[in-house]
């Protein structure tokens, strides 16, 4: 039996120990993948330790059919894309009050406020177009260039074929290309 | 062509800028999973996630809630019956003396040319 096979037996049998090597080696990998769909640290945080959880919860219908970090991403992109869609609401409302406060903040003669986007909000801008793409040109956008995974590894968590993979990140460019074009343009 | 390789320079930039947004999660993080999955074990023998809880307690609710607007709603419509039978056994009994005193008029008005 291989090492692979029996850590996923040890962790079947809901070995503590088994666990938290799981968890010491896989925490921040999975962070990561959850905050480059979330883009908020505690967020991803929320979302890596219910990752963690349902892993635990749900190893026992692990059928070994993929490698058990393929099946781990799949469960982080899921519960990322959950986490996005409650949260779609709640941007909604906070995109809101921005409105009201943009209005109410005094204008600064000194400064022209488009200058004063520092790189975190340039970076929001781009997150919200990459959630404007449809969801399968999202997920492989992100996992390719935020995550740096290969095709081939999106391809096994997307359950897609390579080809497919290529030409969702192709499409993603292109899309991306144009919103991102958009506004700029709508800068004055 | 320029133009082209310009504009795709600028596209590479911002993706590089959407890359190099990153926050460091808490440095207890994995201590912190860990902790939450020894719970785990032990509140394991309680199925029902919160979304689950909630649902099934909307439910229950939305049942009571049903089965009192139902009992309201058919008290409301016996009170109304019986409101509208008192209104009108008072009409027959109105209409009942009503033509009692006309006959009675009608007896006086015979007697009277009889005389």
């Amino acid at each position: 039996m291989s090492d692979q096979k029996l850590f996923v037996e040890k962790l079947k049998l809901n070995d503590p120990q088994a666990f938290n090597t799981l968890v010491d080696q896989n925490n921040e990998r999975i962070y990561n993948i959850c905050y480059g769909f979330l883009r908020n640290k505690e967020d991803a945080e929320d979302a890596a330790q219910e990752v963690f959880i349902e892993i635990h919860r749900n190893i026992s219908t692990f059928r070994e059919e993929s490698s058990l970090t393929t099946w781990m991403h799949r469960i982080a992109v899921n519960r990322s894309l959950n986490v996005l869609r409650k949260n779609k609401i709640r941007h909604f409302f906070d995109s809101m009050e921005q409105i009201v406060l943009l209005n109410k903040k005094e204008p600064n003669s000194n400064s022209d406020p488009y200058f004063e986007l520092n790189q975190k909000e340039l970076a929001k801008q781009i997150q919200n177009a990459i959630n404007k793409l449809p969801k399968n040109q999202n997920i492989a956008f992100t996992l390719h260039n935020y995550n740096n995974l290969s095709y081939a590894q999106i391809a096994e968590i997307m359950n897609n074929s390579l080809s497919s993979v290529e030409s969702l990140i192709h499409r993603a460019k292109t899309n991306l290309k144009k919103s991102l074009k958009d506004i700029n343009t709508q800068k004055p | 062509m320029k133009t082209k390789s310009n504009q795709s320079d600028y596209f590479d930039d911002q993706i590089k800028i959407w890359q190099n947004d990153f926050e460091a999660p808490n440095p207890y993080l994995a201590s912190i999973i860990t902790e939450k999955l020894s719970h785990q074990n032990n509140i394991a023998i309680f199925p029902f996630r919160i979304s689950k809880m909630a649902f099934a307690i909307m439910l229950v609710f939305g049942l009571f809630s049903a089965y009192f607007l139902h009992i309201f709603t058919e008290q409301n419509i016996n009170d109304q019956n019986i409101a509208q039978q008192e209104q009108e056994t008072l009409m027959l009994q109105k209409y009942a003396e009503e033509m009692y005193i006309t006959e009675i008029k009608q007896s006086e008005i015979e007697d009277f040319f009889k005389n």
